[in-house]
């Protein structure tokens, strides 16, 4: 099957003072049409910069990013048009209601506004804001802003969605619509591209785990393959142990609890 | 009244779609823009009607800045001068709050999140940006420009008119896309925080730069000839952009070959400059507003930031009173506004202004002695840049920061407000205010340090009942946005009316005897503690600012 991304040894570095800090250390991946990704490492792994790479966030890097044949160099608008790409922080216009956001949304991807509307207050309703969509975004909480990112990245109905930790701020409730959501996308062969460091949901959720540490690819199968070869009970104490993090600092931890 | 980009773009429509961008969607983008413009303020508690765009109120205090200078040329007969002037005014005016207000929302990267997953191409983004800020700039010009037009119309008739009116376009069209130009340039050369340092002080040198020429430009060109000024137009204004503009407009009246090819240019040269950088350049921007949100990859100088006050930051909590309860505040914010670069963006260029400006003076006057009269009277106008700053220093993008101003304990907040005022009075404004009260020792002697006490102390009540009177925004926690550029202009404007009488009062004063003008330090003084220490506590509370920011 034809991959829908495939990112040849992508490289990106970051000038950090005097020193330059690389950052994605050549990733390679291919994805095909359906797949669940669960995208996961610890803080300042690289999975954002990845993510925001394949959509065209970041221009600058080495290595090739293909997107159901485009090049993310070449064709970064007709990629655009294609995918969509929930941001890790709800960033919106405060001022403008959801209504005119979805409006605003619709015209610049070209789509029937009138429809669109209709769909984002399915959409609305799904997450129980409905009755919000005629108030200002600034009034809102971060998770219902969530909610609202969310939304307009699935307006257009995209064959990929790119997921940068999307559950932040969320309640109990809305984490498991979400999660329904992207269990009803993949059956209907949509590919979803799910960047986060909570690992129980991307257990749940993903047909296929990629661990990224210090920009790196250090582990990529699907999550009964990953606990085969690890003998690791949970998602997390494997991902603790790969990238390093289960011991370390307890100690440290302990005893700069007491001195406080 | 409602703007609607559809309509207001459609002149511009054909160079849009040549250069690859989408009409529709820089419509939509402009329109939202324009929408966001007008909701960006939040009404205060007590007033929570929704606020109106305030452009063309603008507009209309900027008729009178034009209906000023009008007054000036009434008695012209000469419309190559008359309309020369109005051409080089109002490019400078453009530039300046191109560059003071503007350029900040040029590569504003806050909606990067929001607009760059979008199929938008760069020329798409360029485009809708730049026009975003031409419908200010144009608003605003047309504004100052519209008692030039009647005064041509009247004295010059209608045809000549109506070219000025279309030259006025023009004018704005090529400042905006040389400004654009500049930057979009700089963009190609560095990234990261060079470029964003780099553009400010880019912003900086350009308004000193702009500044100089107007001073130096009209001195030279308009000869005396008696009683009435005229001007000789010659070939080498070809190279004068406010004379291609000119040229244009007095094209039927004076229709030399001269004319005729200096005011093609005034054409080719804007369509020129639209047509090359929208097409080669504009591509560019999507990969400006990336680079403007700090995802750099050039290099970058490790700044050790310095942890121990300086002998300047003793010095100034020293003569400003700072009290024990202010000084943590008082700290806080000499090192964040030493920091923030919209706030120093916004601000060093004004105070290039009010630097250069006694220093051009003296240098057109022929030296010093031949503006001891005046001197004085000049120091007022420092107070066009002192009364920017509490404006300026809620510039910034720290709106999620405030929140630790209200958990704090002991925080009172007129002491918050206080202590952020004299910072930016101490740490910004005083320096460049010694150097342009230096000359006045050569005057005045010993005696200078009076006058100059006086008009520092002027300049400090002044602000403080500026701060007083507008909303208690926290420091850097406001955006800078396109609606809000012109004020600056029309306010200096204001505050020149107050600051004029009073030098004027000063220097007669000093004429009428040695002992009087002693006086006004004192008399400043008390008025600054009954704002200060009286006013200030009665209306600041955290009620008061709460209610003023929509908190809680």
């Amino acid at each position: 099957m034809e991959p829908v991304i495939k990112i040849t040894n992508l490289r990106k570095s970051y000038q950090n003072g005097v020193e330059k800090k690389l950052v994605l250390k050549g990733i390679d991946l291919n994805v095909t049409p359906g797949q669940i990704i669960g995208y996961i490492g610890p803080n300042g792994a690289g999975k954002s910069t990845t993510v925001k790479i394949i959509c065209g966030l970041i221009d600058s890097f080495a290595g090739e990013v293909l997107v159901n044949g485009l090049n993310i160099k070449k064709d970064p608008v007709e990629i655009k048009r294609q995918i969509g790409y929930i941001p890790e922080s709800a960033d919106i216009y405060e001022s403008i209601t959801p209504v005119e956001y979805f409006t605003f949304i619709a015209e610049m991807r070209k789509l029937n506004v009138r429809e669109t509307l209709e769909k984002a207050k399915r959409f609305l309703k799904y997450f129980e804001i409905g009755e919000n969509a005629d108030q200002r975004v600034g009034s809102f909480s971060k998770g219902m802003k969530q909610k609202i990112l969310i939304i307009s990245a699935l307006l257009h109905n995209p064959e990929i969605l790119f997921m940068d930790e999307p559950l932040s701020g969320l309640d109990a409730n809305s984490v498991i619509k979400v999660k329904e959501m992207i269990t009803q996308m993949a059956r209907e062969g949509k590919t979803i591209f799910y960047s986060s460091h909570l690992m129980d949901v991307v257990e749940k959720v993903s047909n296929r785990i990629i661990l990224i540490n210090d920009g790196q690819i250090i582990a990529d199968g699907t999550f009964n393959e990953l606990r085969g070869e690890n003998h690791d009970e949970s998602l997390e104490k494997m991902f603790a142990r790969l990238t390093g993090h289960l011991e370390s600092n307890r100690f440290e931890l302990n005893e700069t609890l007491k001195n406080e | 009244m409602k703007i609607s980009a559809k309509k207001i773009l459609l002149p511009l429509k054909l160079f849009i779609e040549n250069s690859g961008a989408d009409y529709s969607q820089v419509t939509q983008l402009v329109d939202l823009k324009l929408m966001l413009d007008n909701r960006r303020k939040l009404p205060s508690g007590r007033n929570r009607k929704e606020p109106k765009n305030s452009i063309f109120r603008q507009a209309l205090s900027f008729i009178l800045v034009g209906v000023f200078m009008t007054l000036m040329l009434i008695n012209s007969n000469d419309p190559y001068l008359s309309i020369f002037i109005f051409q080089t005014m109002l490019m400078v005016m453009n530039s300046i709050t191109m560059l003071a207000e503007y350029s900040v929302s040029l590569f504003d990267p806050r909606d990067n999140n929001t607009l760059m997953p979008l199929p938008v191409n760069g020329q798409t983004m360029g485009w809708a940006r730049v026009t975003h800020i031409l419908i200010y700039l144009f608003v605003l010009s047309m504004g100052m420009m519209l008692p030039g037009i009647v005064l041509t119309f009247v004295k010059f008739g209608g045809p000549t008119a109506f070219l000025f009116f279309i030259s006025v376009f023009f004018n704005t069209l090529f400042t905006l896309f040389i400004t654009v130009y500049i930057y979009l340039t700089l963009i190609k050369l560095m990234d990261g925080e060079k470029l964003k340092d780099a553009m400010m002080y880019l912003q900086v040198g350009l308004t000193i730069i702009v500044f100089v020429a107007y001073q130096i430009i009209p001195r030279r060109l308009i000869p005396e000839n008696g009683q009435e000024m005229i001007m000789q137009p010659n070939w080498y204004f070809a190279f004068l952009p406010p004379a291609w503009f000119t040229s244009f407009s007095v094209i039927l009246k004076q229709s030399t070959i001269q004319n005729i090819v200096i005011g093609g240019i005034g054409l080719i040269v804007p369509i020129g400059a639209i047509l090359f950088i929208s097409k080669k350049l504009f591509h560019g921007f999507n990969e400006g507003l990336i680079k403007m949100a700090g995802q750099a990859t050039g290099k970058k100088r490790n700044k050790k930031i310095k942890t121990r006050e300086s002998l300047w930051f003793k010095i100034s909590a020293l003569i400003m009173g700072v009290d024990r309860k202010e000084f943590p505040v008082f700290k806080l914010m000499w090192k964040l506004s030493g920091r923030e670069r919209l706030f120093k963006q916004s601000l060093l260029p004004i105070l290039a202004y009010a630097v250069f400006i006694p220093a051009f003076t003296i240098f057109a006057s022929g030296g010093l002695q031949n503006i001891e009269n005046k001197y004085v009277t000049f120091l007022y106008f420092t107070i066009m840049s002192s009364s920017m700053i509490p404006t300026i220093l809620t510039i910034g993008n720290n709106k999620h920061a405030e929140w630790i101003f209200y958990s704090l304990p002991n925080v009172q907040a007129d002491k918050l407000f206080k202590a952020s005022i004299k910072v930016g009075l101490t740490k910004f404004f005083l320096p460049a205010y010694l150097l342009i009260a230096l000359p006045l020792f050569y005057f005045r002697g010993v005696a200078a340090l009076s006058d100059i006490i006086a008009v520092f102390l002027f300049n400090c009540l002044i602000t403080f009942v500026i701060q007083y009177i507008q909303t208690p925004h926290l420091m850097f926690t406001q955006e800078k946005t396109a609606s809000q550029g012109g004020k600056t202009a029309l306010k200096m404007f204001l505050v020149i009316l107050i600051a004029l009488p009073l030098g004027f009062l000063h220097s007669f004063l000093i004429k009428k005897n040695v002992w009087l003008p002693l006086t006004l330090p004192l008399v400043f003084s008390v008025l600054l503690l009954i704002v200060s220490r009286v006013s200030f506590p009665k209306r600041y509370n955290w009620k008061y600012v709460k209610d003023a920011n929509n908190l809680f």
